[in-house]
């Protein structure tokens, strides 16, 4: 009988230590905030419309980085060799741009991205395009979309561009 | 008997089974109270660590919402007529005059709205640029007297920079409306 109390006894400790370890465990891994999620969130939405938006100069006019240098990285794969005097083709001078303005934005703040590209048109699935990273993003625990922008390349021919920048840490 | 005989010659103790108990008694208790001071210095440890967060926590969201209140100033937006405005963007234009316009009615208007804080916004693309919005540093007096900035807590967003003007910092003229920039709040404890 005093045995069986020992044992009993014995039991409940190990269940308390366990109990003890799981709240711990919990607090520990689980201590991501709201304010962080909301952060991440945001700013790959606001940066991934900046981008968009920003015009690149180009000779005596602009080009915006969304409607004219991405669509013609799309639909003419590449197009001019040498859009805007960079030596660079569309494809190749969004990527530049993109890359040097998300490194010296969300990178210089410790954080990371993968801006992907995708090209779709009416009934098939999105195609990957482009991708530039700083790190895979989706192998992280943390990581948060801006979510789809799309952008329509032209009339008559049901194509869409799609951007999604994904911020993570 | 024998051996009780035994070991009284030979100069050694001998507890009798109560005595036995209640040392067992004693060291179990003992070890059960280091269990609950270690418990307890754990606990005020994990409140201690979960206290500063928290104060972490709350300087930041403070830095999300002046954020947010200067994202949407009426005073730095990028006004289309009567049109929408233009997503998270900001006015060169409104920018080149807001610092002396806000110094001015910092006191009487600006102080309720941003507390002790700073608003800087950076160009990135085309040019480097930068403007202060506002600045309210605070300060604390260390127990030298030497008075240093209060903790703060850095905040980032990623805006586009509209120059209608279309002059840069040299007044040469640029082409392309859109710039690329950030906005980037301090604020103190």
């Amino acid at each position: 009988m005093r045995g069986q109390q020992e044992i009993i006894g014995m039991v409940i400790i190990v269940i308390m230590i366990s109990i003890g370890f799981l709240f711990f465990a919990k607090f520990a891994i689980d201590s991501e905030t709201d304010k962080s999620v909301f952060v991440r969130k945001g700013l790959a939405y606001s940066t991934m419309s900046a981008i968009l938006n920003t015009e690149v100069e180009c000779r005596t006019k602009a080009m915006s980085m969304g409607e004219q240098i991405l669509e013609d990285c799309l639909i003419m794969a590449g197009g001019d060799s040498n859009t805007c005097d960079s030596e660079l083709d569309a494809c190749e001078l969004f990527v530049d741009k993109s890359s040097k303005m998300l490194d010296e934005t969300v990178l210089q703040w410790g954080k990371h991205y993968e801006l992907r590209v995708y090209k779709t048109s009416v009934g098939s699935d999105p195609e990957l395009f482009y991708q530039i990273k700083s790190k895979d993003c989706m192998r992280s625990r943390d990581y948060d979309s801006s979510g789809m922008f799309s952008l329509n390349l032209g009339e008559g021919n049901n194509l869409l561009a799609q951007t999604m920048l994904i911020i993570c840490d | 008997m024998i051996l009780t005989k035994n070991f009284r010659q030979r100069g050694a103790r001998v507890y009798t089974k109560a005595q036995m108990q209640m040392m067992e008694s004693l060291v179990t208790m003992f070890i059960f109270f280091i269990l609950v001071v270690f418990g307890i210095i754990f606990f005020f440890k994990y409140q201690q660590i979960s206290l500063q967060e928290q104060e972490t926590e709350m300087l930041a969201q403070q830095a999300i919402d002046i954020s947010l209140t200067a994202l949407f100033l009426s005073e730095l937006y990028c006004s289309n007529g009567e049109s929408e405005s233009v997503d998270n963007c900001m006015d060169i234009q409104k920018l080149r005059g807001i610092e002396q316009f806000i110094d001015s009615h910092k006191q009487d208007y600006y102080f309720d709205m941003f507390g002790y804080s700073g608003i800087y916004v950076h160009q990135i693309y085309p040019e480097k640029r930068n403007w202060t919005v506002y600045e309210q540093v605070k300060t604390v007096t260390l127990e030298n007297g030497e008075k240093v900035p209060a903790d703060k807590e850095p905040t980032f967003f990623v805006i586009t920079l509209r120059n209608n003007l279309g002059l840069n910092s040299s007044n040469q003229t640029v082409y392309g409306e859109f710039g690329y920039g950030y906005i980037h709040v301090e604020a103190y404890s």
